[in-house]
């Protein structure tokens, strides 16, 4: 590391220079916004990190995936691979685990993450890593995006950036994953979900995610007090406090209670 | 075979203040903290803290030789949890002093005992001892299947903000 690198960000403080050496991030999903993720990852200088995604990289990626390149298409390369890249170029130190399975078939890898932050289009998706992390004391942090549209009107980019904290409340609580959507996804009967995206919403977007990763990591900013949840209003290129907040901020998470922690234990009936 | 031992800020402030509590005669508290094991499979496995039971002030007995010493039923109690095998059981206590605490010699006499009946009772479990210090923490942890205990680990405090400690070597406060 060079001292230059701790000099211009050292008002983060001696908690960031010990977890960007130890704390061992996951990123699920590192296309589109978990492209952003793994590319600020490397450059603040994380030393530890796992990402997690199954696909291989396509024509329809390049317009939104930060560090890919055309040849890549025709090169069918997978996606953590084009992370790892990113990651060698900034940090050719680092230990870099690129899965290019699901997460579910290393969950151990994912288990081991200090925190994990998630960039997938599924709300099924945000539901089983959260429960992976709830259960194994991770904090979450979530972002997604989608872009509405309405006739007669502009399209409408609208996102969100929620923190899940063991203890706190959680993405239901939030709800940022309610039944009702989770109802409709599964009504798709397993079909892809497409969702619109753009570069410069998924950069604002993770852009947030990793502020708050860092604050969670090394409190540096005094006062980003948890709960989090912050909502992404695309068409005025706007960051703030998600009204859903209103009322929940002591909220007590009955989903994950406490006790439910740790390995799953069969019970002989 | 490593481990990490994950402790949530809201319940490491709740042991906290239990163990800062002044007692009629103790000059210290003690108490067990329940904490699961995951990632079994893993080089590190998981060691996830859920719940703090605190020791009654009538269970201690006066004994100014040492700086608390418990009865037989909290020991009892705690060895119980164990034999669930839905978790691990850790004695715990406090130095109050900054920086990492060391375990004393009475504790490394007077624990062990403790902790091999907790092994015994449940032993598909961690079980050990965590010592707290005013910004600090230590542990001894025995691994299902381990006869000592096993020293390459690390602690982090599961928080806003987080809290990252070498169990081995001294470079982060809690």
């Amino acid at each position: 590391m060079d001292a230059s690198d701790v000099d211009r960000q050292g008002f983060l403080g001696s908690g960031f220079a010990l977890a960007r050496r130890v704390a061992r991030i996951g990123a699920v999903g590192v296309s589109g916004g978990g492209s952003h993720i793994v590319q600020q990852l490397a450059h603040l200088g994380f030393d530890r990190v796992t990402m997690f995604d199954a696909d291989v990289f396509g024509k329809e990626n390049l317009h939104r995936h930060v560090g890919a390149r055309h040849a890549d298409i025709a090169a069918q390369t997978k996606k953590v691979a084009i992370g790892q890249r990113v990651y060698d170029d900034v940090r050719p130190n680092a230990i870099v685990r690129p899965v290019d399975k699901r997460w579910q078939d290393r969950a151990d890898l994912l288990r081991s993450c200090d925190l994990v932050i998630g960039c997938i289009d599924t709300f099924e998706g945000r539901k089983e890593i959260e429960t992976t992390a709830r259960r194994y004391l991770i904090p979450y942090i979530d972002i997604g995006m989608d872009v509405f549209t309405v006739q007669g009107a502009p399209p409408r980019v609208v996102g969100q950036m929620a923190l899940s904290l063991p203890g706190g409340p959680c993405l239901e609580c939030l709800s940022v994953v309610t039944e009702r959507e989770l109802a409709q996804e599964a009504s798709r009967y397993g079909g892809k979900v497409i969702r619109q995206q753009v570069v410069n919403a998924n950069g604002q977007l993770a852009s947030a995610a990793i502020g708050v990763a860092l604050d969670v990591l090394c409190g540096w900013s005094g006062d980003l007090k948890p709960p989090i949840l912050l909502q992404y209003d695309g068409n005025r290129c706007t960051i703030e406090r998600s009204r859903k907040l209103n009322g929940r901020e002591h909220v007590r998470c009955p989903h994950f209670p406490a006790c439910e922690v740790g390995d799953p234990i069969g019970i002989d009936l | 075979m490593s481990w990490c031992l994950r402790i949530p800020e809201a319940l490491l402030r709740a042991i906290r203040a239990d163990l800062s509590r002044p007692h009629a005669f103790a000059a210290e508290r003690v108490g067990f903290v329940e904490a699961a094991l995951g990632n079994k499979d893993a080089e590190e496995k998981l060691i996830l803290a859920s719940a703090y039971v605190p020791v009654p002030d009538a269970e201690y007995i006066d004994d100014p030789t040492v700086g608390a010493r418990i009865g037989g039923a909290p020991i009892r109690r705690a060895v119980e949890r164990a034999l669930t095998g839905r978790t691990g059981v850790f004695h715990v206590h406090a130095h109050e002093h900054g920086g990492r605490p060391r375990f004393s010699g009475i504790d490394l006499t007077e624990i062990p005992p403790i902790v091999r009946s907790l092994r015994v009772a449940g032993r598909t479990q961690p079980h050990g001892a965590l010592l707290l210090s005013r910004d600090a923490a230590a542990a001894m942890v025995w691994l299902p299947g381990s006869d000592a205990p096993n020293i390459s680990g690390r602690i982090t405090i599961v928080g806003r903000p987080m809290r990252f400690l070498e169990n081995a070597s001294d470079h982060g406060r809690v």
